[in-house]
């Protein structure tokens, strides 16, 4: 049985007088299939959104998918977005953009497929999944 | 009055494959109000669709949310811009930079029929 262990902190003075403290760690049983460390180039607007290599697709989906993606663009001008489009729907849409440097972490539902489109440049990204048993 | 929050995640473990997953990224983000720093709610399991967390802000905003639920397998969705986008199960989390003009909603799964605890955060970006 695999394991991973996911460990988030929060912290800063933030916007308001309480400062901001959240530390959590989360111990997630996963499996195939997975992509532990992969990296790809984003393409400009002007291109065809990308599918993350080996990221089930909207048919093929029947887990929850833990998925890690970081904007990696060097040097750090560009932003990409990040669209999902479920199988009930159909139709893609944006959904989160990734700043230069910035990261998201997400149990993506099953059924929801996953798409990847630059802004004005092509940029580049660093991503792993894991199925969640 | 802006302020600035960091986002350090942490993924770990020998996971899958035989290379353990050693993966430690940091990010200092710039935030403004609107703001919610430390709040929870509860999904309704009896409630009808899905409810809104925030409204559809102008700005692009960083969100957290953790299901905070114990001693069951109650879900919780989100939906961003309507399309369905996580399943966050008991004890789960998730980050991200949410685009500017969307609005998240929520529910908790359709089964079991139970309601879901959840604390959350979310912060305008500048």
């Amino acid at each position: 049985m695999a394991t991973i262990n996911t460990r988030v902190i929060l912290s800063g003075q933030g916007v308001t007088t309480d400062t901001l403290s959240v530390d959590l760690t989360t111990i997630m049983t996963v499996e195939s299939p997975t992509v532990q460390s992969g990296a790809l180039a984003v393409p400009a607007v002007a291109g065809p959104a990308i599918v993350i290599p080996g990221f089930p697709g909207t048919a093929d989906q029947d887990k929850t998918q833990v998925l890690y993606l970081k904007n990696t663009d060097v040097p750090a001008t560009e932003s990409f977005n990040v669209l999902a489009e479920h199988a009930t729907a159909a139709t893609q849409s944006i959904f989160c953009t990734l700043g230069p440097g910035e990261w998201m972490c997400l149990p993506v539902s099953s059924l929801t497929e996953i798409a990847l489109l630059g802004t004005a440049n092509a940029t580049t990204c660093e991503y792993g999944f894991w199925a969640l048993t | 009055m802006a302020g600035t929050i960091t986002a350090t995640l942490t993924l770990a473990g020998q996971g899958v494959t035989s290379d353990p997953i050693a993966i430690a990224p940091t990010t200092t983000l710039d935030i403004n109000e609107p703001c919610v720093e430390s709040g929870s709610l509860i999904a309704d399991h009896s409630a009808t669709g899905m409810v809104a967390l925030t409204t559809a802000a102008t700005l692009p905003m960083y969100l957290y949310i953790k299901n905070t639920g114990v001693g069951g397998a109650g879900g919780l969705v989100i939906d961003i811009d309507g399309t369905t986008v996580a399943t966050i199960m008991q004890g789960a989390w998730m980050w991200i930079p949410v685009a500017d003009g969307l609005l998240v909603e929520y529910d908790s799964q359709p089964a079991p029929p139970i309601d879901v605890p959840f604390e959350y955060a979310f912060w305008a970006s500048v």
